[in-house]
């Protein structure tokens, strides 16, 4: 991995080609605003950004109008996929796109009557590209790296010292009851249920995995202070993800396109001048 | 003592929101205007921005028992959508169907309106905001049709009529699922719509 550093325009095509790949997850899955169906419920909690959106007209011409929300998607795929071919070097594409996907999180968040943190990502990260300077980009950048840093150690925090179910024995198994439930008894022969019941039944297992994956997310917090583990706290939020959602039924992978934030940034100028390329030894 | 100072003061440069306050105000203000809401979030247990959803999964629940939301299609068999992959779909239909379930069983309405209404008394400057705040009892009794209209789009066009039950479960000595009851709650129809 010691090779693996991006420039701007790298960052740009990471984050811009992960949201194309989002937008084909999406297509696939019914969730583009023009596969919505024009919905009826949606949920602000107590979130006035979300109040401010279902107040807004917003709304009523890109979701419950037909027309509008294809046009909502084809400007969404459109500005993404121009982001990504320009490598984000144009502010204007850029702002809106990332306002469209900032609405796209808020609309999806609010009709499926359910906040979660999955399209986070996207609803935050193009903001940085619309940086001027190489050095503006680098603090933008890193803001969204803190960020990214935040999310897990925030997570890590609530489970071991708010709510404290890091020290409570039957959280693994509860997290796996809770969201396998339904699974379970709608495929009760299924190789899954079988590996389910055997964690739910063997609570010491299940509690070592999830407290091994809380404390991977503690682990993020050492980013903080120094950069010098990025690359392996790169591989963090994979791994907990691809736990979470094997056992607990969610899938936030789209969320990982935070974690281009924790590779290298080199200048653009290191490509041009060897100079500045970084010394490999031998 | 110079050296000392200097150093500090070496090291307070390098922080990241000294560097934001030098070379980008508008960061600076962004960063703090954040964290001011993250510490608001924390301390009142509300989300307050889209951008940041705290407390996922940090709770002590024991399932002793439980329920979720059957979907019988055609009356026959149940939708049976249990891939992960699938979550997107998955919480069009059944998060929302949460949502519908909460609303009848508390009016039928939003069951936020109170609370809404609550914070709409203390702070008047937020009823133009609070419009967007809740759904409407149209918006409830439109959503069945909603409803089966997206699981003819998104699962099978073939689908003409649902019917709605919630499935009530306990967990065994042995810690495993086993059904109770099966509630029936609401049917639409495609033809007839709503019963």
């Amino acid at each position: 991995m010691s090779r693996l550093t991006l420039n701007r325009e790298q960052a740009a095509r990471c984050v811009f080609g992960s949201a194309l790949i989002i937008i084909a997850y999406r297509w696939l899955t019914h969730s583009l605003v023009h596969q919505w169906q024009q919905p009826t419920l949606f949920e602000t909690d107590y979130d006035y950004t979300y109040w401010a959106y279902q107040c807004s007209r917003f709304a009523g011409f890109f979701v419950q109008n037909k027309a509008g929300a294809i046009l909502f998607d084809l400007l969404l795929l459109v500005s993404t996929a121009w982001c990504c071919a320009d490598k984000g070097r144009q502010r204007l594409p850029v702002l809106f796109c990332a306002i469209w996907w900032s609405l796209y999180g808020l609309g999806y968040n609010s009709y499926v009557c359910h906040h979660t943190d999955a399209i986070v990502g996207m609803m935050v990260l193009p903001y940085a590209f619309l940086a001027r300077s190489e050095k503006g980009f680098r603090l933008s950048w890193d803001l969204f790296r803190y960020f990214c840093l935040y999310l897990y150690t925030d997570a890590f925090v609530y489970k071991a010292f708010v709510n404290g179910n890091l020290f409570w024995l039957p959280a693994g198994v509860e997290l796996i009851k809770t969201n396998q439930s339904h699974y379970m008894l709608q495929n009760p022969g299924t190789a899954w249920s079988a590996i389910y019941r055997f964690f739910i039944t063997h609570e010491g297992l299940s509690y070592g995995c999830f407290a091994a994956a809380v404390l991977g997310q503690g682990c993020m917090a050492v980013g903080f202070f120094t950069r010098r583990f990025d690359r392996w706290l790169f591989l963090i939020p994979i791994l907990f993800h691809t736990v979470t959602f094997l056992f607990i039924d969610v899938n936030f992978y789209e969320l990982l396109v935070l974690n281009f934030t924790l590779l290298p940034i080199r200048d653009r100028a290191a490509l041009r001048d060897p100079v500045h390329l970084p010394v490999i030894p031998q | 003592m110079r050296q000392l100072l200097s150093r500090i003061g070496q090291l307070l440069s390098r922080l990241y929101l000294v560097r934001c306050f030098r070379e980008n105000k508008f960061l600076f203000i962004v960063i703090c205007l954040f964290l001011a809401l993250a510490a608001y979030d924390h301390r009142t247990g509300n989300e307050i921005t889209p951008a940041f959803v705290f407390s996922m999964f940090s709770q002590k629940h024991v399932s002793t028992q439980g329920n979720f939301f059957l979907i019988r299609v055609n009356g026959g068999d149940t939708l049976n959508m249990h891939h992960t992959i699938d979550e997107p779909r998955r919480m069009m239909i059944f998060s929302t169907l949460s949502a519908y379930h909460d609303g009848q069983l508390a009016g039928p309405g939003d069951p936020h309106r109170d609370a809404v209404a609550a914070i709409v008394a203390k702070h008047p400057f937020m009823a133009a905001l609070s419009r967007g705040a809740c759904c409407s009892r149209a918006d409830y009794e439109r959503y069945l049709p909603w409803l089966l209209g997206y699981l003819r789009h998104a699962v099978d066009e073939k689908i003409e009529r649902i019917d709605i039950e919630q499935c009530w479960f306990h967990y065994d000595a042995e810690n495993l699922p086993v059904t109770d009851s099966l509630k029936p709650l609401y049917a639409s129809e495609k033809a007839n719509r709503d019963k």
